[in-house]
């Protein structure tokens, strides 16, 4: 049985070690919240390669950004700024929302 | 949602404005297409001279669209017939007879419907489309004459049904439908029956058949919302009658005697009283071509209908996605299995009475309370940490020891790896989890043993309409070691299953659906080597987003088919029970 969890595991581990675009250049985006929109709201991003998206928040309220499709999600704070690192992506367009006011804050990701 | 042209627009005003003149009971029943109306927009005055200056109003409720909702009743026996029976001796003619009123079949029903209506004036003609989860069952008993003065007992449940009809209706009010409905039905359930006579001879028949009758029927249905209506309904299911029960006699030690004993008659019919929820997809759509198109039921609302996650979207199937990075949630499971075989007895045992008369099925219920911490910590891997509480009350059932008992089930640690994620990257996501767990408790017996097993599960779902309907598939495979606490040899077990499950949003945060499950137990190894039996389960589905941050799900299910190897009873009620049921409720954090 043991042996059986341990191939478990580490069937998980070499899954995890394959995840792909490991060793691709990294490429930084940023964007900014102003009256619960997003600004722009269409940023591009090279597919493959791992991404860093800088928010800022310029409104004092906080806000939660949120993407279901990315499979991030951070709390960020009135006038403040959070960096989320995201995995190398397929081309597509990925929707992201601010969670606290989804009516107007919401945007897209397109990767190509 | 009310962008008809002005000229259907205006031909609707003139019917509203028939039916709303139309005859006294309109104008009894007139608040609730105003309140309709007040709940819509500014309503159309009902003179039909105004109707002219009626553009920027909306039209009036029409019932023209596809609908779906869920329901719950009760269902009480019709019977009607007698049951007749007989018994020989040795190879002989029958020499005993005994005649009595059939069961009745009664209890709770519940299930999912959908159809389409089409109004012409205050006429609605439609289909609908209903499938039943059902708890009814009766037993009745007669003493016979002649020979060995037998007693006859015979025991009936219907545990699903559905229906296929049409729907004739005219609208009362605009809001208000008197209908009539008929159509096929199908349904299956189980019978037995049992014998013993005065020499303690017995002899037990059992099938769980699956018949095609008809159903019909009427109700009224009533528009309290521009999308919603509730249904208040009777049906007559009439399913035809059970084919004749026939066993061969055992003697008071077990062993086989040439006699036999038989029983016919009784029938598979019922009442059903029922209401219902329905929403309504497309009120305004002049038709079927025009509902199927609407932005309601097809195109993607991106104002409303946004990604969800699909894990818990279903019942007992999970979905594909894991959390956002860095998310936690706390999950609360609480799953129950009911419903197995009672316990044959001998004729002479004290209570073999109480128990013949009693019931078809022994008393089981197993319930489980699992607490969950979820964690993801990368944006493809999740895993969750579990602690898991059993309950178990068994009286009387085959194949098992009498029990009641509350104890700790055991510990297990999930991790899920998303190797595809539905989305953008690809119309399929495919997950793989497997769940490690140590056990304290039997899950099925209650009893003290050790066990480990390893649920493992690839998990497959995708978008058939985006952010609206919902498949998932599961294979599972789960290899078990246990060992009671008394014995010496460790058993080994598997199991590989197949599950399906479709979930329609009805609303941003409601969604509906239905899982089936197909399980086969095996045992002597964890490859699938011994086959015990196996069991196919069919039921609806529920899933509630109560806030942002917290959500609910409930599913039920009933195993139509099965087979336990080694028995002759419908059904496998060894290694499975009747129902399972669960209820979840999730908090992320």
């Amino acid at each position: 049985m043991t042996a059986s969890l341990r191939m478990g595991f580490a069937f998980f581990a070499a899954l995890a070690a394959l995840a792909p675009g490991a060793f691709a250049a990294e490429s930084a985006l940023s964007v900014s919240i102003k009256d619960h929109r997003f600004s722009p709201a269409e940023l591009h991003a090279p597919a493959n390669t791992p991404l860093t998206l800088t928010v800022k928040n310029l409104d004092s309220t906080p806000e939660e950004f949120e993407s279901k499709h990315l499979r991030v999600e951070k709390v960020i704070a009135g006038n403040g700024t959070a960096t989320l690192k995201i995995r190398p992506l397929e081309p597509g367009k990925y929707r992201f929302f601010g969670d606290y006011h989804e009516d107007t804050a919401e945007g897209y990701l397109v990767v190509e | 949602m009310f962008h008809s042209t002005n000229s259907t627009k205006n031909a609707r005003v003139l019917v509203a404005a028939r039916a709303l003149s139309g005859t006294a009971l309109c104008l009894l029943l007139a608040a609730p297409p105003a309140a309709v109306a007040a709940g819509r927009k500014p309503a159309a005055p009902a003179p039909a001279a105004a109707a002219p200056a009626a553009e920027d109003a909306p039209g009036p409720f029409s019932w023209t669209g596809i609908y779906a909702g869920a329901n719950l009743g009760g269902g009480f026996g019709a019977g009607g017939g007698r049951a007749l029976g007989f018994g020989t001796d040795a190879a002989a003619a029958p020499n005993e007879f005994f005649s009595f009123a059939a069961p009745t079949p009664g209890g709770v029903i519940g299930g999912l419907q959908g159809g389409y209506n089409w109004q012409s004036g205050p006429v609605v003609l439609g289909v609908e489309a209903d499938m039943q989860a059902a708890g009814l069952s009766g037993t009745s008993a007669g003493l016979g004459a002649g020979g060995s003065n037998p007693l006859g007992v015979a025991h009936q449940t219907v545990d699903w049904f559905g229906t296929l009809r049409g729907r004739v209706g005219w609208t009362a009010t605009p809001t208000l439908l008197l209908y009539a409905t008929g159509g096929l039905a199908v349904g299956g359930g189980g019978g037995r029956f049992s014998y013993l006579n005065g020499g303690n001879n017995s002899a037990d028949a059992f099938d769980a058949p699956t018949h095609l009758g008809f159903a019909a029927g009427g109700g009224l249905e009533w528009a309290f919302a521009p999308e919603w209506s509730a249904k208040l309904e009777y049906l007559y299911v009439d399913l035809g009658r059970r084919p004749g029960y026939f066993a061969n006699q055992t003697d008071a030690a077990g062993d086989p005697v040439p006699n036999v004993a038989g029983l016919g008659g009784f029938k598979d019919n019922f009442h059903v009283v029922r209401v219902g929820l329905n929403y309504h997809f497309s009120p305004s759509a002049p038709n079927l071509v025009g509902a199927l198109t609407s932005p309601m039921f097809l195109a993607d609302r991106s104002d409303k209908f946004h990604e969800v996650d699909s894990k818990y979207l279903f019942g007992f199937t999970d979905g594909s996605d894991i959390d956002a990075e860095g998310e936690k949630e706390l999950e609360f499971l609480t799953q129950s299995d009911f419903g197995r075989r009672r316990r044959i007895l001998s004729p002479t045992d004290a209570d073999y009475l109480p128990q013949v008369l009693g019931r078809y099925q022994g008393s089981y219920r197993a319930i489980s309370q699992k607490v969950e911490f979820e964690h993801t910590p990368t944006q493809n891997f999740q895993y969750a940490l579990g602690i898991t509480g059993t309950h178990h009350h068994i009286r009387g059932v085959d194949g098992f020891d009498d029990l009641d008992n509350i104890a700790l089930g055991g510990l297990s640690a999930e991790g899920r790896y998303v190797i595809l994620g539905r989305g953008p990257e690809s119309p399929v996501g495919v997950t793989l989890q497997m769940e490690p767990e140590w056990g304290h408790v039997s899950e099925q017996s209650g009893q003290r043993e050790h066990s480990v097993e390893v649920e493992t599960k690839l998990v497959a779902d995708t978008e058939l309409i985006p952010n609206r309907l919902y498949a998932a598939t599961n294979l599972v495979y789960l290899p078990e070691v246990s060992r009671g606490v008394s014995e010496t040899k460790w058993a080994r077990e598997s199991t590989i299953g197949l599950t399906g499950a479709l979930a329609w949003r009805v609303t941003p945060n409601i969604s509906l659906g239905g899982d089936v499950q197909y399980y086969r137990h095996h045992s002597d190894g964890f490859w699938l080597n011994r086959l015990d039996g196996q069991a196919f389960y069919v039921g609806p589905n529920l899933h509630l987003r109560l806030s942002k941050k917290i959500f609910m799900t409930a599913a039920f299910a009933t195993q139509v088919r099965g087979h336990a190897a080694g028995e002759d009873h419908a059904l496998d009620l060894v290694n499975y029970s009747h129902y399972r049921a669960q209820v979840r409720f999730v908090v992320e954090f």
